[in-house]
């Protein structure tokens, strides 16, 4: 898994880290079961703070997207196998969006904006 | 139009036709021939330095030819069968070689046996048994060799990655997971429960004297432990791989990678074997499985390379992080 985070965007690190393992999640570089790196470790390597991996891993887990054990560290769940079908019609939503020149936060804002509450 | 197969003019079986196929054939032939003569009182089953010194029952020799005849072709097959996907090799080669001519040793052992003691009392010289049955190895064997398919000469090229873009201040780590094919991890730990019941009912019948048997299990499951998974670490730092109990671990440092890229490995081809295995080169192998692996040449001249999934995203990292690091531009400090 490639997890990347740009400390001079101004978007806030742990938001970056879970997006970053949303993103791995997507390319199917991550799967269900699979284990993220110890919080400490990733801060190492990362050089950031321990409790902003810790955050975005709390984040990942309110979502469903991992499972927070203690000893087992954080696992992804079942819930990041996409339906295949949802993916296909996400890249044709993204291909259209960017044939037409609209930016990605301003398609996430539409989609935001479409979802059912 | 161009074929892929080399002209060619004589028969190529596959390897594990001859490695494991014809070897089994050859020792049930042996089992065959004398199963019409096998005499119903105890032979000689064993030679020692001064003559024979170990008698049976025939038939329990009969029995011993079969399990005898099932080692070259199980302990020679399952590397075969394991890498039967790969461009043939000249250790896959000798592999099935020696597989059929090592059957065809025990085979003709096991008839001479056999078939020189029909008199009773009358058991024949050593040698009348050994050197046909070396003749017939050595003409197996050369067979084998000759009927196997053409070896393809390894030609790794590892292809260097294209830089993943990352943004003056961006940091990234990447992250992967490599272990042994499961068949091979079901193996191992089946020899390691065997090997621990066996030690512990030796331990009890000889009243502690074979105590020491206790150690093969234990080494196994350390060296199951220290070679068979391992965790792969591309960041700012370098190429980190590191076993699941922590050692040994293999670091090349990111001012040290010359190039990262990737590579199709080819486990008995390049590195002989699956492990920690060198190559080649001063290739250093972390060799779980053959196919896409990760090669970080170091400036040394010396590589690691490691079979993992994924390689070529942490082949562009490292890629990235070794141009950084060259050019002395050092990380942002923490914030």
């Amino acid at each position: 898994m490639l997890l990347r985070i740009d400390p001079t965007s101004g978007e806030a690190l742990f938001d970056q880290l879970a997006a970053a393992v949303r993103a791995e999640v997507g390319r199917g570089a991550l799967r269900p079961g699979d284990r993220l790196p110890a919080a400490r470790e990733l801060a190492a390597s990362l050089d950031i703070n321990v409790h902003t991996v810790l955050r975005a891993y709390q984040e990942l887990r309110d979502e469903g997207l991992v499972d927070l054990r203690r000893g087992r560290g954080a696992v992804i769940t079942d819930q990041a196998a996409p339906p295949v079908e949802l993916l296909a019609a996400v890249r044709t939503l993204a291909a259209e969006a960017s044939r037409l020149g609209v930016a990605p936060a301003t398609l996430v804002a539409m989609i935001r904006e479409a979802y059912p509450s | 139009m161009t074929t892929a197969t080399p002209p060619t003019t004589r028969p190529r079986v596959p390897l594990t036709v001859i490695g494991i196929v014809l070897p089994a054939m050859t020792s049930l032939v042996g089992i065959l021939i004398v199963l019409p003569f096998v005499p119903a009182r105890d032979i000689v089953v064993h030679w020692g330095t001064s003559g024979p010194d170990g008698y049976a029952p025939a038939w329990t020799f009969v029995i011993g030819m079969g399990a005898m005849g099932l080692i070259a072709p199980v302990a020679f097959g399952i590397p075969l069968l394991a890498t039967r996907g790969e461009l043939p090799s000249v250790l896959q080669k000798l592999l099935a070689a020696v597989s059929l001519a090592v059957s065809g040793l025990l085979a003709v052992i096991g008839v001479w046996v056999v078939l020189g003691q029909q008199q009773a009392g009358v058991v024949p010289a050593v040698w009348t048994g050994l050197v046909p049955a070396l003749g017939v190895a050595a003409v197996l064997g050369a067979l084998g060799w000759w009927l196997s398919p053409t070896p393809v000469a390894v030609a790794s090229h590892a292809r260097a990655a294209t830089p993943l873009p990352l943004s003056p201040g961006e940091r990234a780590v990447w992250i992967g997971r490599t272990h042994l094919a499961t068949p091979g991890i079901v193996v191992i730990a089946l020899l390691i429960v065997v090997t621990a019941v066996v030690a512990v009912i030796a331990t009890a019948v000889t009243d502690g004297r074979l105590g020491a048997l206790v150690c093969v299990p234990v080494v196994l499951l350390i060296l199951l432990l220290t070679t068979s998974f391992w965790t792969v670490q591309a960041d700012d730092s370098g190429l980190t791989v590191r076993s699941a109990a922590g050692w040994p671990r293999f670091h090349t440092a990111a001012v040290q990678i010359a190039e990262a890229g990737t590579t199709d490995v080819r486990v008995l081809g390049e590195f002989g074997g699956w492990g920690i295995r060198f190559g080649r080169g001063r290739r250093l192998g972390i060799v779980m499985r053959s196919g896409e692996a990760l090669e970080v040449q170091n400036r040394d001249g010396s590589a690691l390379v490691v079979t993992v999934d994924d390689a070529g995203t942490a082949a562009r990292l490292l890629s990235t992080v070794a141009a950084r690091a060259g050019s002395g531009k050092a990380s942002p400090s923490k914030g």
